[in-house]
C-alpha cells in the first residue's frame, strides 16, 4: 500500500484527516511541530524549516509516495514586518525542504486557500480568476502553489491544488473563523461581534466536507495534462453562502436564544467572496454534503460536548 | 505627473549589475543622491569611479542578512525612492532545490528584510521579469495574462511582486513593476544565450540548438531598458508594465546573426531535447502610457555587445 505523509497532522484539518485516513486503514505518517492528541499512528515531530531534522528522518520519508501538505502559518495580516518572513520561511522554504527529502514522491495534494485570489472581480470566483493576494498568507500560499507546480512538472508528479474556503467546525486552537467564534460567544450568552456591515457572504465549508475533498483528491490518480495548469487547481467550498448576519440568526435558532450582535468598524474593505466549485465537482467528483444549518447544528453540538469534556 | 529626482535619495539594489550600473550613471546625470546596495565592495565594476569620486554611496550589504541590514538602517531611514533590481543572474546552483531556495531567498526574503527599514519611502520601482508568465503558448503575454512561471527564478520574481504589492497597499506607497524581456548588450555577464553564442562564435566552435532552433525569444537592448526605466521613474507611473521589443527572434536566427557579425566559422547543429518555451511580450501599455519604443535593433545591439566582450576580453580565446 502507498504510504501517505500528512504534514500539519496536529492542526485543524490534520487532526480530523488523520482520524479518517486511519479509519480507512491507510498507511500514514504524520508530521507536525506539535504532538497530536491521539498518537496512534507513526508521527514525526519536525519543524519543516529545519533541513537537518528532515534529513535525519530519511528512513521514514524515503518510501513516501503521497504527500498531503497542510502545514502552514496561519497569520493573514498585511504587515510584512510582523509576519512576512515567517510565511516565506515555513510555507515556501519549508515546502522545498520537504520536497528535497521525499525521493519517491508520486502525488501531492496541497491545501491552498481562497486568499490567493485577493479582491474579487466577479460574483462567483473560479480558478481562472486573477491572483492578487491582499495578505501575507495568500501570497505565501500562491508562491507555494507555483513552486509545487514547477517541481511537479520537472519530476512528473501528480499535483492537486485545493483552494479552500474558510473551514468551520470544531476545533481550531489557532484560527478563529467567524462561525466558531460566534458560537463560542453565544453559548456564553455574550454578544457576538461583527466587523463591518455583516452583509458580506462566504461559502464556508464544514470540516467533514473539507476532509472529503482531500481524500477524493488523493484517490484520484488521473494525471492531468502537464501543460494544462488550470486543470490541477480546485476551489473547495461549501453549499451555502450565508452573510454574518444570517449566521447569527441560524446560531440563535440552533441554541434557542435571541442574542443581539454588536458591530465593530472594520479597517479593511469588505466584500462577499463565493467560490465556484464546479471544477472540483466535474474533475474530482467533489460534492459538499453539509449545508450551513446542519453544519452549525453539528458544530454547536460539538461545542456543547466539549464543554462537558465529552469530546 | 513629473517626478523630479534631483537631490532625491534613491536606493538602487543590484546597482553593480548590468541594468543597475547603467541606471546609476543615468540617475547621477540627473543629479539624484544615489545609494547602491551590493554584496561585495570588491566587485563594483563600472560604478567604481562614481563611488571613488563620491557621486554614489556604496553600502556593502547582503539583503538576506538581517544583521547587516540593521547596520545601515540610519541611511535606509532617509531613502525617498527604492529601485529594486537585486536578483540572481540565472540558475547558479547545480541542485534543483538549492536553486529554488536561492531564488526565494534573494527575491522574497531579501525584499521583506529590506522594506520595513525604508520608513520615509515614497515610491518603489521593481524590476521583474517576463519569466513570471511562463508558457503563454502562442499568445503574446500582456500585463493581465495568467502568471504560471516554469522556473524557480520566475517563482521568486512573482513572489517579490506579490509581497511588494501587499507592502505598498498597506503603507499606501505607489508601486511600479517592470517586467523586462531578455536583456542584452554591453556589461552582459550572464551565462545566457547571447554571451554563450558570442563566445562560441569567437572561438569558431559549434553552436548547438534545441528544438531545431525554433525557440522564440524577445530580446531588448540595454539602452532601451534604461530608457523605459527612466521614463517610469521621472513620469511617476504606477502599475505593471511589460518592457520588451515585441520582436520574435528564433534561436536559429540569433545564432546565424552572431556568426555573421563575428565573421565566425562556427557551425550550427540541432539537438532534440528540452522542451523550451517560446516567449514574446506585448508592450503596448508601455508604448501608450510611457510613450516608450525601442530604438536599437538586434543587429546594432549585437554588434555593441560583441565589441564589449572583445574589448574587455570577457571571453578568453
Amino acid at each position: 500500500m502507498e504510504k501517505i505523509l500528512v504534514t500539519g497532522a496536529s492542526g485543524q484539518i490534520g487532526t480530523f484527516l488523520v482520524k479518517k485516513l486511519n479509519q480507512n486503514k491507510k498507511k500514514i505518517v504524520g508530521l507536525d511541530i506539535i504532538k497530536p492528541k491521539n498518537n496512534n499512528f507513526p508521527f514525526l515531530k519536525i519543524d519543516l524549516k529545519n533541513k537537518n531534522e528532515l534529513k535525519k528522518s530519511y528512513k521514514e520519508l524515503e518510501d513516501i509516495e503521497i504527500l498531503i501538505h497542510l502545514a502552514s502559518t496561519v497569520n493573514s495580516g498585511q504587515d510584512l514586518s510582523s509576519n512576512g518572513i515567517d510565511s516565506v520561511n515555513l510555507n515556501i522554504h519549508g515546502t522545498l525542504n520537504l520536497l528535497e527529502n521525499l525521493p519517491n514522491l508520486k502525488q501531492i495534494s496541497f491545501a491552498s486557500s481562497y486568499m490567493v485570489y485577493g479582491k474579487p472581480k466577479k460574483i462567483k470566483i473560479n480558478e481562472t480568476h486573477p491572483t492578487d493576494p491582499e495578505n501575507i498568507y495568500g501570497a505565501s500560499k500562491l508562491i507555494t502553489e507555483k513552486i509545487l507546480q514547477v517541481f511537479s512538472e520537472k519530476k512528473k508528479i501528480n499535483l492537486k491544488i485545493l483552494r479552500f474556503m474558510g473551514i468551520y467546525g470544531i476545533v481550531s486552537p489557532y484560527v478563529k473563523q467567524a462561525i466558531p467564534s460566534f458560537i463560542e460567544k453565544m453559548l456564553d450568552k455574550k454578544n457576538p461581534i461583527i466587523f463591518g456591515t455583516g452583509n458580506v457572504k462566504r461559502n464556508h465549508i464544514y470540516i467533514d466536507d473539507a476532509i472529503d475533498a482531500i481524500i477524493i483528491s488523493i484517490n484520484n490518480k488521473l494525471n492531468n495534462k502537464l501543460n494544462n495548469k488550470l486543470n490541477n487547481k480546485y476551489n473547495i467550498g461549501g453549499i451555502d453562502a450565508p452573510s454574518n448576519l444570517e449566521l447569527i440568526k441560524i446560531i440563535n435558532n440552533e441554541i434557542g436564544t435571541k442574542i443581539e450582535h454588536k458591530f465593530m468598524n472594520s479597517k479593511n474593505k469588505e466584500y462577499s467572496f463565493i467560490t465556484d466549485i464546479n471544477n472540483a465537482n466535474k474533475k474530482l467528483g467533489f460534492k459538499p454534503r453539509v449545508g450551513i444549518k446542519e453544519g452549525i447544528q453539528k458544530t454547536v453540538n460539538d461545542y456543547r460536548k466539549l464543554r462537558k469534556n465529552d469530546l | 505627473m513629473i517626478y523630479n529626482i534631483k537631490n532625491k535619495k534613491i536606493l538602487v539594489t543590484g546597482g553593480t549589475g548590468q541594468i543597475g550600473s547603467f541606471l546609476v550613471e543615468e540617475l547621477v546625470k540627473k543629479e539624484a543622491n544615489v545609494f547602491v546596495i551590493g554584496r561585495n565592495k570588491k566587485n563594483l565594476k563600472e560604478i567604481d569611479l562614481l563611488i571613488k569620486s563620491k557621486k554614489v554611496t556604496f553600502l556593502e550589504c547582503d539583503l538576506i542578512n538581517i544583521k547587516k541590514i540593521k547596520k545601515i538602517k540610519k541611511i535606509l531611514k532617509e531613502i525617498d525612492l527604492l529601485i529594486h533590481l537585486s536578483s540572481e543572474l540565472s540558475e547558479v546552483k547545480t541542485n534543483l532545490i538549492d536553486n529554488a531556495h536561492f531564488s526565494i531567498d534573494l527575491n522574497i526574503n531579501g525584499t521583506i528584510n529590506l522594506l520595513p527599514h525604508l520608513i520615509k519611502l515614497k515610491r518603489i520601482v521593481y524590476s521583474s521579469s517576463t519569466a513570471v508568465y511562463g508558457n503563454t503558448e502562442k499568445k503574446r503575454a500582456n500585463e493581465e495574462s495568467i502568471t504560471n512561471p516554469v522556473s524557480f527564478y520566475g517563482c521568486g520574481k512573482l513572489g517579490a511582486e506579490k509581497y511588494l504589492n501587499i507592502f505598498c497597499n498597506f503603507n499606501k506607497i505607489p508601486l511600479t513593476i517592470l517586467r523586462y524581456s531578455s536583456v542584452y548588450g554591453p556589461r552582459n555577464r550572464t551565462n545566457q544565450v547571447i554571451p554563450i553564442f558570442i563566445k562560441k562564435a569567437l572561438e569558431n566552435k559549434t553552436i548547438i540548438l534545441n528544438k531545431k532552433g525554433k525557440t522564440i525569444r524577445d530580446f531588448i537592448y540595454i539602452s532601451d531598458i534604461i530608457n523605459a526605466t527612466m521614463k517610469v521613474i521621472t513620469n511617476n507611473q504606477e502599475g505593471i508594465f511589460n518592457i520588451g521589443s515585441g520582436e520574435k527572434t528564433t534561436m536559429y536566427h540569433l545564432a546565424k546573426k552572431i556568426i555573421k557579425l563575428t565573421n565566425s566559422k562556427s557551425k550550427i547543429i540541432f539537438k532534440e531535447s528540452l522542451n523550451e518555451i517560446n516567449f514574446v511580450s506585448n508592450s503596448k501599455k508601455a508604448k501608450i502610457k510611457l510613450k516608450f519604443s525601442t530604438k536599437i535593433n538586434l543587429d546594432k545591439g549585437l554588434l555593441k555587445e560583441i565589441d564589449w566582450h572583445k574589448k574587455y576580453n570577457t571571453i578568453k580565446k
